[in-house]
């Protein structure tokens, strides 16, 4: 399990090998292991990989994992101003707390919880995606306008290749590689590493020679306080439950829980203002909801059989070569297996916690490297990584067209995070929206007749009120303060 | 014409050439059933939703005479040397195609190393051999992924 948890740490913190990868490369080592420490290890990887990708988002502004997107926008602010031990011990500390309080979640209300997660059908996915755009509009930065058109521009990059319903292919210019869709990975290094690194070119020669980031020999920059625990750890909680709920749906993901707890916190911070400038409970928020997802995730793949994103599917080859067929009798007929991994999964959390805070007095030595070294290195691990996902050029291609797109965004103050979470979240929405509309035979209604959905609706609606009322009040202060 | 105006007119006019040219022909229609079998639904409910928002740019910037956007106006310039290195990661896809994974990344490097001012000789070749390698090495030996080995080789 040391060895899962070391391992995925490593493949989470580099760009382009995701957690399913680092999982997938390990699978035919567990033939030769017991089921126990087989199935130990891969949960090791899985943990220690969302983890690890915040190493890469802190440092590198560039995310390891599609998990770690949202951990870009505090943890390198925070890293820039020399704090970028406090970032990555606050990002551990956020992903053991998360990831426990979801294991506890899985070990307690496994089967209640599974089957809440499948009375959500169509409908309730489609208002939960709506939901979850609204955060959209109150994430978009100085211009409300320029926010949704962003998050509308990554719509539209999501809607390239197979059309999802009736299968006939949209916007693929006749290249038959884009049928399968632009992949996430390539997008989302392009806009962000490759926009960085192209930022970063604009620098003078004699500033290149320079570190990436700042320093502190403050030791309150470089570790977690009990007052930073303190400001953090109502958004840690929230995040955790927000995790644990959307990781036993399945489909959405780690991504998405940690884009929805980035959006929560926001709100309900005391200093919403410093969200993107460096907040540690951002960087909190965002690492305790994807790391939550992590035990949520396995509560459908355990009690049905139904994986509900790629790591739980590479788990369920894991479980399958040991000869465990996942199921409502899992509990009884596997007892002698599945409540030991229960019980090792704890134990990997403080393994994770352990190994975090040793890395991270190692990781930060990064920030010393000066960026005419970092940065050229750092495009060609991005090529590389970004060419092993699915061994296509055209996806280098893409990072590169994204990276420039990213670079002109950011030149015209597109925040590049509405851009992402429209990437993210229109599959979902397109597909529960259509299935909706077909079940109902067209009838918007659909939305409103279901008490959940209905709810989602009406929690909709508030929010959006309360955007509308918070940009109100930005507008007015803005023009009171020009008036003045 | 301030910067957001012009952002939003070029918005405008290409959304509105994207509806009626692109959508038309990249988006193949399928005929019967409701709203929701149409694959242009979310396409077009999309580029409409950039036409509109565009619009709002556009009058909210004609409205807002002081331009904020502007203020900053030397941080946000496009430079050469970005463009520069845009160029380089783009073409390594070609370099890398034709030559081979590692002498098409030991060029893209010595490029990319050049544009950020190395001129150092040591650390030059230092980088190249040991990040070259080291990536060969983590992705094709332990990860038994296969780089790509060139057309001319």
């Amino acid at each position: 399990m040391v060895a899962g948890v070391t391992f995925g740490i490593v493949v989470g913190a580099t760009p382009g090998l995701t957690t399913s990868i680092g999982m997938g490369v390990a699978l035919p080592l567990t033939f030769y292991m017991s089921p126990v420490a087989a199935i130990s290890f891969l949960i090791g990887i899985n943990k220690g990989g969302v983890y690890g990708g915040s190493v890469s988002a802190i440092l590198l502004r560039t995310p390891g994992t599609l998990a770690a997107v949202t951990t870009v926008f505090d943890g390198y602010p925070l890293a820039q101003k020399g704090k970028a031990g406090k970032a990555l011990k606050m990002a551990i500390d956020a992903s053991v707390i998360g990831d426990g309080f979801s294991d506890l979640v899985l070990i307690f209300s496994a089967p209640l919880f599974a089957s809440l997660a499948l009375k959500m059908g169509p409908p309730e996915i489609c208002v939960l995606m709506l939901f979850a755009l609204t955060f959209v509009a109150g994430l978009s930065g100085r211009s409300l306008y320029k926010g949704l058109i962003a998050a509308a521009l990554g719509f539209l990059f999501a809607t390239v290749g197979i059309d999802p319903i009736v299968g006939t292919p949209r916007f693929t210019f006749g290249v038959f590689e884009l049928r399968r869709g632009i992949s996430l990975l390539p997008a989302l290094i392009g806009l962000f590493a490759i926009s960085e690194i192209l930022i970063q070119g604009e620098r003078k020669l004699v500033d290149l020679g320079k570190s990436v980031l700042k320093f502190s020999r403050n030791p309150d920059d470089n570790r977690v306080t009990p007052e930073d625990m303190k400001t953090c750890g109502m958004a840690i909680m929230r995040s955790s439950i927000i995790g644990t709920f959307v990781g036993a749906l399945p489909g959405l993901g780690s991504s998405v829980a940690a884009a929805l707890s980035y959006g929560v916190a926001r709100k309900t911070s005391r200093h919403p203002e410093l969200f993107g400038k460096g907040s540690l409970e951002g960087v909190a928020a965002c690492e305790a909801g994807n790391n939550a997802t992590v035990g949520a995730t396995y509560i459908p793949l355990l009690t049905l059989g139904i994986p509900g994103s790629v790591p739980a599917a590479v788990l369920l080859g894991g479980l399958m070569i040991q000869g465990i067929t996942p199921g409502p009798l899992i509990f009884q007929n596997q007892a002698h297996v599945i409540y030991p991994i229960f019980g090792l999964m704890l134990v990997a959390n403080l393994v994770n916690l352990f190994l975090g805070n040793v890395g991270a007095r190692f990781f930060i030595h990064i920030a010393r490297i000066p960026r005419k070294i970092i940065f050229p290195a750092l495009a060609l691990v991005c090529i590389t990584g970004i060419y092993t996902i699915n061994n296509s050029l055209l996806d280098i291609k893409v990072m590169a067209i994204f990276g420039l797109l990213g670079y002109l965004l950011r030149k015209l103050d597109f925040p590049l995070l509405a851009l992402l979470l429209g990437f993210i979240l229109e599959p979902h929405f397109e597909v529960s929206l259509r299935q909706s509309l077909l079940m109902s035979g067209g009838n918007p209604a659909v939305f409103l007749v279901r008490p959940v959905s209905l709810a989602l609706v009406i929690c909709t609606i508030v929010f959006v009120g309360l955007l509308s009322t918070s940009y109100g009040w930005k507008f007015w202060a803005a023009e009171g303060i020009k008036d003045s | 014409m301030n910067r957001d105006a012009k952002v939003g007119l070029v918005l405008l006019g290409g959304s509105i050439l994207f509806y009626f040219y692109v959508i038309p022909v990249q988006v193949r229609g399928y005929k019967g059933g409701g709203i929701a079998l149409l694959p242009s639904f979310i396409p077009g409910l999309t580029i409409i939703s950039i036409i509109v928002l565009s619009a709002l740019v556009l009058l909210d910037s004609i409205l807002k005479r002081a331009d904020r956007a502007d203020q900053n106006r030397e941080a946000k310039m496009i430079r050469p040397r970005s463009i520069l290195v845009f160029a380089t990661i783009a073409g390594s896809v070609y370099l890398i195609d034709f030559l081979g994974y590692v002498i098409g990344t030991s060029i893209t490097l010595s490029l990319l190393l050049f544009c950020f001012g190395v001129r150092d000789w040591k650390t030059f070749l230092l980088m190249v051999i040991g990040v070259t390698a080291a990536l060969y090495f983590l992705f094709q030996r332990l990860a038994n992924v296969m780089l790509p080995p060139g057309r001319i080789f």
